[in-house]
């Protein structure tokens, strides 16, 4: 089994092996703004979601908006 | 009812003609409705988010849904970090989320402060302003700095009043007006706002706008205090717009003083500047 982490927490890599097939593991809406991605702290821009891989080790990180000033 | 600017003094900042020149932050209210009710009073147009790792579940409430919903443009921040690798990343992920290439670019120095790491922040803005991104950054009331960050191709510059959630109000005015004097980017105080009067105040000294969010936030009625920022964001600008009056050391009268009753000679003073001892 491939481990990477996501958001600092080590987590199976997901079975269609993409960043989103990873969102869709997690219910993430796909379809929707308001999230982004970085593997290894490089941006993976929507359109490359369904492409991207994810390999053993990988850094994911997921954000989106909160209450800030 | 929301404060309404004056439709004739529009402004722009990174190519949007705003009415408001409040921008309001969303942190530390006491509730999503509060928070809510305090940015539709305020008039604002503009408010900040943050943008954090957090566990994406399906029930939960995406702030950009409700923000954008309800019309609000969305200024995201890279509050938090401490390097310019950091915010630049934070901004490009910003960009993806959100859709915007606006960024409030904060680098900070320490917890303890929370004042811009200048060195840092220029850097950060050079690479930002290359990737396309228009340039916001939060920075010291430092005039040379203000010139500096314009110059790397900020679309405005916003200078602290005081430190983040400090409510000290402006501790500065001079050098809030030396930057405004010299910057060709529009001026927006950002940070240290405590209560109405400091936001007349920025507007007073020329300033464009101002950034504000515990001065609300953390009032005891944050509605009610939205709605006072909202007008003294009016009141101040329409002050600076009217120009006033010199300041003067001594009084003037106001009343004409020819022709006033007087029962009995009175024994006065010289005037000041003439001396009391004559020769």
């Amino acid at each position: 089994m491939r481990t990477i982490t996501v958001n600092g927490e080590a987590r199976a890599a997901p079975g269609g092996g993409t960043v989103a097939a990873l969102l869709t593991e997690m219910g993430v809406p796909i379809d929707r703004r308001g999230v982004a991605v970085a593997v290894n702290g490089e941006i993976v821009s929507r359109e490359r979601w369904g492409s991207a891989r994810l390999d053993e080790g990988d850094r994911v990180d997921l954000v989106r908006p909160v209450q800030g000033g | 009812m929301s404060v309404k600017a004056d439709s004739d003094d529009r402004w722009e900042l990174a190519g949007l003609s705003l009415s408001s020149r409040l921008i309001m932050g969303t942190a530390r209210y006491p509730s999503r409705q509060a928070l809510l009710d305090s940015l539709a009073v305020s008039g604002a147009e503009m408010v900040t988010v943050a943008l954090r790792r957090v566990g994406v579940g399906a029930g939960d409430e995406n702030l950009y849904e409700v923000l954008s919903g309800a019309g609000y443009a969305l200024l995201p921040n890279t509050a938090g970090c401490f390097t310019a690798r950091d915010a630049v990343l934070t901004a490009e992920l910003a960009r993806e989320a959100l859709g915007t290439d606006l960024i409030k670019l904060e680098v900070i120095a320490d917890d303890a402060t929370l004042l811009p790491d200048g060195e840092n922040l220029l850097a950060a803005a050079r690479t930002l302003v290359d990737k396309g991104f228009k340039v916001l950054p939060y920075t010291n009331d430092d005039p040379i700095l203000a010139l500096k960050l314009e110059d790397v191709g900020c679309a405005a510059v916003m200078p602290l009043g005081a430190p983040i959630g400090s409510g000290l109000g402006i501790r500065n005015p001079h050098n809030i007006q030396l930057i405004k004097s010299r910057a060709g980017v529009p001026v927006i105080v950002d940070a240290g706002v405590g209560t109405a009067s400091d936001v007349a105040v920025a507007f007073e000294l020329g300033c464009d706008a101002v950034l504000l969010n515990s001065a609300v936030a953390r009032a005891q009625d944050p509605v009610r205090m939205a709605r006072a920022v909202g007008h003294a964001a009016v009141s101040g600008r329409e002050a600076f717009l009217a120009g006033r009056m010199p300041r003067k050391f001594y009084a003037e009268p106001t009343s004409p003083m020819a022709g006033r009753v007087e029962a009995a000679p009175a024994a006065r003073r010289p005037p000041a500047g003439e001396g009391g001892g004559g020769a």
